[in-house]
């Protein structure tokens, strides 16, 4: 461990050079004019780096943070707003203000209040949202838990999808375990993949609520072994077994085990496919 | 010239697996994503895959995933060495492999370390040799030398090694993981060693430090 590491305390205004720092604390208005290697930084006023950032332990801010170069730190905790022209890799990643990244992300444990924005692509371990997340191409994860808005570019991979709330996923949604629970705004995914799907519609707000039944989820395929859909509107639903439930509108359902079917559920084409798959 | 494709309902049929188990290949990196080709049909998007590659491979996964996690299945398609470089002691305080294997190691290559990631998967390999007991001294460490060679030349599919035994004579075979080796029947098996598990498990070692 190196000791001699300096610790800046700014409350005015500070230009830091390239280098190594200790523990950095802003509460003023720093600028960091090149690459710098720290221990730690918080930052409740307005700090600037041009240059890349790596943290040994914890980056802290709740005032406006841009960085021009790319961010590699153990920690990184935002409430206030953050601007990464470059990457982020980090350990855990808390945001409950607002964090935009125009590089790719990763991160073991990413929590979001607030609104996360990454242009590249996300991946890490766990992925728990109950504000807005918008990546722009794609994600893998182990575990995704949302409760919030949902935009996706590209592809999303995770063993575990849980979300509530609006999903707009433009490529393949491939997940082990799957439950969606749809919001009143209409959701899209452009195809579904997995062992055990589960699409039910938004839950009634109260007794106010005039149109309950609303928000549909539009999908192209949903392929998977135990498929259950409520206000689905897809192509080709496939399966093991299959259950329809209201307010759905399939073109094609093909099983190889079981189906079954609300009875105010559209299918236009069924069939039945081979002796049922032996291996899951 | 093309390559023959087939349908994905036809895979599935043909082989008997499920929608949920080639998801799951899939992200766990079992099947590759650009076998999966999407073609525009008169029925609509249709996913095809190359027929004979798609076959084989399925087949692998099956005989193999009752021995084997999907994790050591997928390094055994996609070998992928990482960078690093470790210490004599660091090998030993990770438990990579006991000081007998590697000062065997370091005698008889004249190599003190540090060890890069082949290195390393050699040393545990000649560890696990040893504490075998099928083989030891200088002949565990050809064996070891002969699966680490093999293993950096055969690009696509990891190995694996096995050491037979017939009349007190002790030889050492190495063979692509999933192969089928006949031998002799007066010959017996001493022992058998998947470079792919090993790879898998010095990975996880490192990624727990």
């Amino acid at each position: 461990m190196s000791n001699n590491r300096q610790d800046f305390n700014v409350s005015g205004r500070l230009a830091l050079g390239p280098g190594e720092y200790g523990n950095l604390h802003f509460s003023g208005s720093g600028r960091l004019t090149g690459d710098i290697t720290c221990t730690s930084i918080s930052s409740s006023g307005a700090l600037t780096s041009e240059g890349s950032i790596d943290c040994e332990e914890q980056i802290k801010c709740s005032g406006a943070f841009h960085c021009k170069g790319s961010v590699r730190t153990k920690a990184l905790g935002c409430s206030g707003s953050t601007h990464i022209d470059g990457g982020l890799e980090t350990g855990k990643l808390e945001c409950s203000g607002s964090v935009k990244i125009d590089g790719s992300c990763s991160g073991e444990s990413i929590e979001t209040s607030g609104s996360l924005a990454v242009k590249g692509s996300l991946e890490g371990k766990s992925l728990d949202v109950s504000g807005s997340v918008k990546v722009g191409k794609s994600v893998k994860m182990e575990i995704i838990d949302t409760q919030g808005s949902v935009s996706i570019g590209g592809d999303c991979e995770a063993e575990r999808f849980i979300s509530a709330g609006r999903l707009d996923i433009s490529g393949l949604l491939n997940a082990g375990e799957i439950k969606i629970r749809l919001s009143k705004a209409d959701s899209r995914i452009a195809d579904i993949g997995g062992e055990r799907i589960e699409v039910r519609r938004a839950a009634r707000s109260g007794i106010f609520d005039f149109n309950p039944y609303r928000g549909t989820l539009d999908a192209g395929s949903i392929e998977g072994d135990d498929i259950y859909l409520e206000n689905t509107k897809a192509r080709n639903v496939r399966g093991t077994r299959v259950y329809i439930g209201s307010r759905c509108e399939i073109d094609t359902v093909e099983y190889t085990g079981s189906f079954e079917k609300d009875a105010d559920a559209v299918v236009k084409n069924l069939v039945k496919v081979g002796s049922g798959a032996d291996i899951q | 010239m093309e390559e023959a494709l087939i349908t994905k309902k036809e895979l599935l049929e043909l082989t008997g697996i499920s929608y949920g188990a080639l998801y799951r290949w899939k992200r766990k990196n079992l099947i590759p994503d650009d076998w999966f080709i999407h073609r525009a049909t008169f029925t609509g998007q249709e996913t095809f895959f190359p027929r004979e590659k798609i076959l084989e491979r399925v087949e692998k996964i099956k005989e193999l995933k009752d021995s084997m996690s999907l994790d050591e299945i997928a390094e055994i398609f996609n070998p992928k060495p990482r960078a690093v470089s470790l210490t004599p002691g660091e090998i030993e305080n990770l438990r990579i492999a006991s000081e007998n294997a590697l000062e065997l190691f370091i005698r008889g290559k004249t190599d003190a370390g540090p060890f890069s990631f082949e290195q390393s998967v050699e040393i545990r390999l000649l560890d696990k040799i040893l504490k075998s007991g099928a083989i030891d001294g200088s002949d565990a460490l050809s064996a070891a030398e002969l699966a680490g060679e093999v293993l950096r030349s055969v690009e696509k599919e990891s190995v694996k090694l096995e050491i037979y035994k017939k009349q007190g004579v002790a030889f050492s075979l190495v063979t692509e993981e999933a192969g089928i080796l006949f031998t002799d029947r007066t010959a017996e098996k001493a022992a058998s060693f998947s470079l792919a598990q090993i790879t898998a498990e010095l990975k996880q070692i490192l990624d727990r430090i």
